[in-house]
């Protein structure tokens, strides 16, 4: 009988420097480096835009990044419970309504979900075609890896569905709001708390996703029948 | 022909109640005199000015009917100060208070015979006492009244006087007995009909003086023209030309006019000459031009005025100067040398005209004139010339608010730059460099030091670094001589030698120095990061300029520097062979002869009579030993372009090396080191509008590394007693503190030249060359060393002027033109020996040169040509 093998994942400690201070180091995936340190400065509202970057540097698992004007840099930094980093506080006033009319086919919301590998995993996905999916250590990385090639890209997020394994919490959901993705979904479940500021913010949550089903907790009028 | 008098007093008609312009009127009566102060100036009160006059008088007196015709004669004051002459009378003051921006009238004892009938306030009584006779004329008097302050009317019994009034008290200045005279009420066409034949007279000495002239000069200066500025005198004097038979006229813009006089000149067919100076970037500078320094002149008047006149060659220029303009024209000639150009003899066919003349004349004849003299401006200029009295200032806030909403920013900067008060600015004070005396007592009186400073106005304005040049740049290279704060008052042609850099670019390594000073390497402060970081940024920025990320990019203090790397860091043995050229600057020819001694051997290769790289002679010298070939891609004396993918063709054959100094092409083509072909690239940072003290070493990938020029700090990898690993990155060349803020400053000036496009770069400097070369071939007695196939060539253009040691050029265009060349043999002697010639002057072209600079370098050659 064959011993069962499973390949491992690979994990690195990757140091992240913002304008010559340290910031945080991240266990993630090696891979998508750039993607990952540039969606977490996004999501953590250190940078609005790419065009706030003048440098990105990667030198072994460091990487530095340099903004154009590196001695008006906003410290805020928000940093919510999961995958990530320490808890601290969510204010969902803070946080933009979606205001975009656009919609989701539900064949599409199957269709990413059924496409996610077993691993913490995300996928971003437009006009029935995944833009890009990736695998990390923690969904939560995963998710801003997505967002930071959404970013290099200039993808429009607001046509954009995210698809993710794992519970939709509120840090997915916080992602989702600060970039304007109208429809996060997942095969898992989600929380009240989620629920709630999504429903008061305009995101679709579904979550339950399989072949067959899927559950619609919020903003029902995002998802179309095929 | 006798030189007519200095008018110093002003003839009037008491039967006709009219101004004459010479002693005797039209009705035979002879006019009384009436004393002019100097400058003996004479105006009428027109439009705006007879509304104001009238205003002030119906406010103060309550008068509201003057007559017709008012005179104003300029008098000394604090500002505009003119005194007024009504009915024959010197019978008040004008004055413009530049403290409350206001102004008053005050009358003197002359107006009482036609003020007193009418006037119903302003009038102080002062009781007689009974039985007593004092005389309060020239006395101080306490009064009650509830007239405001100011100038009024005085009764004293039968007498009458004026004075004024302030804090309960009258200073009375006389007391007269006042007859009432009923005065005529002519209108100007009265004035001029009785004064027509002395018009006629004035008009026909003009003339006749003017075609005197003509003939007089007509060897020496067959071309006659008008100075026409679009003021009242030159318009005069246009016409009075062309009755003369003048038909060409010219008007010098310089950027600074009214709308409304450019309008007004457009429709007169005079030739415009277009504005050649940069005032706005001049004036951030050399600050607001002042009475007593009035370099806005020389930039925005002499030097386009200059260039005009070598189009049309030496000439008589009809204008309007008059002695009674202003003290300094007073004791002006009829014809008057230029003293800025010998080209120009000035004749003043109306120099003896006051104001009044002039007026009467133009409505004579009924010839239109600028619309701004109505509107109540004296002179029509440049709006923000010093010598623009504030009370026109103050107008045009009204009447051109975003003109002088543009200057008072500009001015308050100036004053907050300087430490001053507002006073500066809202006084006027920025009109003298040196404060006269009664500005001086103004300032003690008012106690200009105890204002309080405006607010910092970079946060409400918007500052005038950011204003658009006064023309409309037709591209953005136009635009970016804004940057270049250098070149607004002299025009720098010396590029090839080190380049100008753009504000932006000194505004990083100031950055630099003010936020993140800091050393370089693995510092792990944040400071420290910052710089490290920006440095890094700053080589790959370079390499991608040159399309070269694959390669290795080290910046060096210069391009001699990144040449003498290659050379001390390959490893060479007797009989290598290194091909260079002629024309090579001796940084790219000394590191390799310095290498004979090792046995090395060097071929220099010659140059077509073309000045291009012979390149039958350059195949023919490659051997098996050839090591290494080292070429410069553009002549730095004859801006020739070097086919340097053929040689890298070559080099490939022979799989010899092959060296690039691209100092003179990389700031100025469109640089691919894949297309080059080449192995190393070497350049100079300052010439492509990097700081000085840098450059770059390129090193294609696959290149084994070099032995460093230096070793030291950040350039090992690792040392211990045992040995030391150099790193493989540029770091490896680069021991010690490199120069971080010039490194960091060389990134800027590629994010500068990535803005403007290097292809729109080259497509600028091509024309500019094309239009060099062009003119100076036309220059008896210059020879230009260029090829003849300008596709070949780049942004470098030398010449001779024979007769003239090349110095001597250099020193003359610099002394007499502003215009900054190199002379001599630009570091490249063998080419020089090879011409048979001891040196060039040599003109270098930049993004930021201006079609206005090669004309003024052609202007300047021209005028030394033919001065000698």
């Amino acid at each position: 009988m064959h011993a069962k093998t499973i390949p491992l994942l690979e994990e690195e400690a990757v140091s992240i420097r913002l304008n010559g201070s340290y910031l945080l180091t991240a266990m993630i995936s090696p891979r998508n480096k750039e993607e990952f340190v540039t969606g977490y400065l996004f999501t953590e509202e250190l940078i609005s835009s790419l065009a706030d970057i003048e440098s990105f540097r990667i030198e072994n698992n460091t990487v530095s990044v340099l903004t154009k004007n590196p001695f008006k840099m906003s410290k805020r930094r928000m940093v919510i419970s999961g995958c990530g980093g320490s808890s601290s506080f969510l204010d969902d006033k803070k946080l933009k309504r979606i205001e975009t009319s656009s919609y989701i086919h539900k064949s599409t919301v199957h269709k990413s979900i059924a496409r996610l590998p077993c691993t913490p995993s995300a996928a971003l996905w437009n006009n029935d075609t995944c833009i890009f999916q990736c695998t990390d250590i923690g969904v939560h990385s995963a998710c801003v890896t997505c967002i930071g090639y959404g970013l290099m890209h200039a993808i429009d997020f607001s046509a954009c569905i995210f698809a993710i394994s794992g519970r939709i919490a509120t840090d997915i959901v916080r992602i989702s709001l600060i970039c304007g993705i109208p429809v996060v979904a997942s095969s898992s479940i989600t929380t009240r708390l989620a629920v709630g500021i999504a429903q008061h913010l305009g995101l679709c949550i579904i979550c339950g996703v399989d072949n067959d089903d899927m559950i619609i907790y919020t903003n029902e009028n995002r998802i179309i029948n095929s | 022909m006798q030189e007519p008098q200095v008018k110093k007093v002003l003839y009037w008609c008491e039967s006709c109640n009219i101004p004459l312009i010479a002693k005797t009127c039209a009705c035979k009566e002879s006019g009384i005199s009436i004393q002019i102060p100097e400058p003996h100036e004479v105006r009428p009160a027109l439009g705006y000015d007879h509304e104001l006059i009238t205003r002030l008088f119906e406010e103060r007196f309550g008068v509201s009917s003057l007559p017709h015709v008012i005179l104003l004669v300029k008098i000394g004051g604090v500002d505009r100060t003119e005194a007024l002459i009504m009915n024959g009378h010197r019978c008040g003051i004008l004055a413009f208070d530049p403290v409350t921006r206001t102004y008053s009238l005050s009358v003197n004892s002359e107006a009482l015979s036609f003020l007193l009938p009418h006037a119903t306030r302003g009038i102080v009584s002062i009781p007689k006492e009974r039985g007593k006779n004092r005389r309060i004329g020239g006395k101080k008097v306490e009064v009650q009244t509830d007239e405001p302050d100011g100038s009024v009317l005085v009764t004293y019994g039968n007498q009458h006087g004026t004075g004024m009034l302030r804090g309960g008290y009258v200073r009375i200045h006389e007391l007269v007995s006042v007859e009432h005279v009923p005065y005529l009420n002519p209108t100007w066409e009265d004035v001029i009909e009785k004064n027509t034949f002395h018009l006629k007279n004035l008009e026909r000495q003009a003339v006749r003086d003017i075609k005197h002239h003509i003939k007089q000069h007509a060897k020496s200066r067959p071309t006659v023209n008008v100075s026409f500025s679009g003021g009242k005198d030159s318009t005069a004097v246009l016409e009075l030309a062309k009755k003369a038979g003048v038909t060409s006229a010219f008007f010098i813009d310089t950027g600074l006019e009214f709308p409304e006089t450019l309008e007004f000149v457009a429709k007169q067919g005079v030739t415009m000459v277009p504005p050649s100076g940069d005032f706005w970037s001049a004036v951030r500078k050399a600050g607001p031009p002042a009475k007593d320094n009035r370099w806005c002149c020389k930039l925005l008047k002499l030097f386009p005025l200059k260039q005009y006149l070598e189009t049309i060659g030496p000439c008589l220029t009809v204008q309007g100067n008059r002695w009674y303009e202003s003290w300094n024209r007073s004791g002006i000639d009829i014809t008057t040398q230029n003293p800025a150009n010998p080209l120009q003899l000035n004749l003043s066919p109306i120099r003896h005209w006051r104001a009044l003349e002039v007026f009467l004349y133009l409505w004579w004849r009924n010839i239109s004139y600028s619309s701004l003299y109505d509107w109540g401006f004296e002179r029509i200029g440049c709006y923000l010339c010093p010598a623009m009295l504030e009370a026109e200032y103050e107008l045009m806030r009204t009447t051109h608010p975003e003109m002088t909403e543009r200057w008072d920013t500009l001015l308050y900067e100036e004053a907050q730059k300087r430490g001053y008060s507002d006073a500066y600015v809202s006084y006027g004070l920025w009109r003298w460099k040196e404060l006269p005396a009664k500005m001086k007592e103004l300032c003690e009186r008012e106690d200009t030091s105890k204002m309080r400073k405006k607010a910092d106005v970079s946060q409400q304005t918007p500052s005038v670094s950011a204003a658009p040049l006064t023309a409309l740049p037709t591209s953005p290279l136009d635009a970016a001589r804004n940057d270049f704060i250098m070149l607004s008052d002299l025009v720098y042609l010396d590029s090839a030698a080190t380049s100008l850099s753009p504000e932006s670019v000194i505004a990083a390594m100031i950055e630099y120095e003010h936020f993140y000073r800091a050393n370089v390497g693995r510092g792990v402060h944040r400071l420290s990061q910052i710089a490290t970081q920006r440095y890094w940024h700053a080589h790959e920025k370079v390499a991608q300029f040159i399309k070269g990320s694959s390669g290795t990019t080290v910046f060096t203090k210069n391009c001699t520097e990144a040449i003498t790397t290659v050379a001390h860091g390959l490893d060479w043995k007797p009989g290598d062979h290194i091909i260079t050229t002629i024309f090579e600057h001796h940084s790219n020819i000394l590191p390799w002869k310095q290498l004979e001694k090792a046995g090395i051997r060097i071929d220099i290769i010659g140059m077509t009579p073309e000045f291009l790289l012979d390149m039958d002679a350059l195949s023919r010298a490659f051997t098996t030993h050839t090591k290494l070939v080292s070429v410069c891609h553009v002549s730095n004396v004859f801006g020739s372009i070097l086919p340097v993918e053929k040689i890298a063709a070559l080099c490939k054959r022979y799989n010899a090396l092959f060296l690039v100094d691209g100092s003179q092409s990389v700031p100025h083509l469109p640089i691919d080191v894949q297309q080059l072909g080449c192995d190393f690239l070497c350049f100079s940072g300052h010439k492509m509008l990097g700081p000085t003290g840098t450059g770059v070493l390129w090193i294609r990938e696959g290149i084994p590394p070099l032995n460093p020029l230096m070793v030291g700090g950040g350039t090992v990898e690792h040392l211990s007693h045992a040995g030391y690993t150099l790193l493989s990155s540029y770091e490896r060349y680069e021991a010690g503190t490199p120069n971080i803020s010039g490194g960091i400053g060389l990134g800027a000036a590629v994010d500068y030249l990535n803005v403007l496009g290097i292809e729109n770069v080259r497509e600028h400097e091509q024309k500019l060359s094309e239009f060099l070369i062009d003119g100076l071939k036309r220059i008896p007695g210059v020879t230009v060393y260029a090829p003849s196939d300008l596709t070949q060539h780049t942004s470098v253009v030398s010449f001779s002027v024979e007769g003239f040691d090349p110095h001597e050029v250099a020193q003359y265009l610099d002394e007499e033109a502003d215009i900054m060349v190199r002379s001599g043999h630009h570091c490249c002697m063998p080419v020089m020996e090879y011409l048979g010639i001891s040196g060039t002057v040599r003109a270098s072209i930049h993004l930021y040169s201006s079609l206005s600079d090669i004309q003024a370098l052609l202007t300047g050659v021209k005028e030394l040509v033919r001065g000698k």
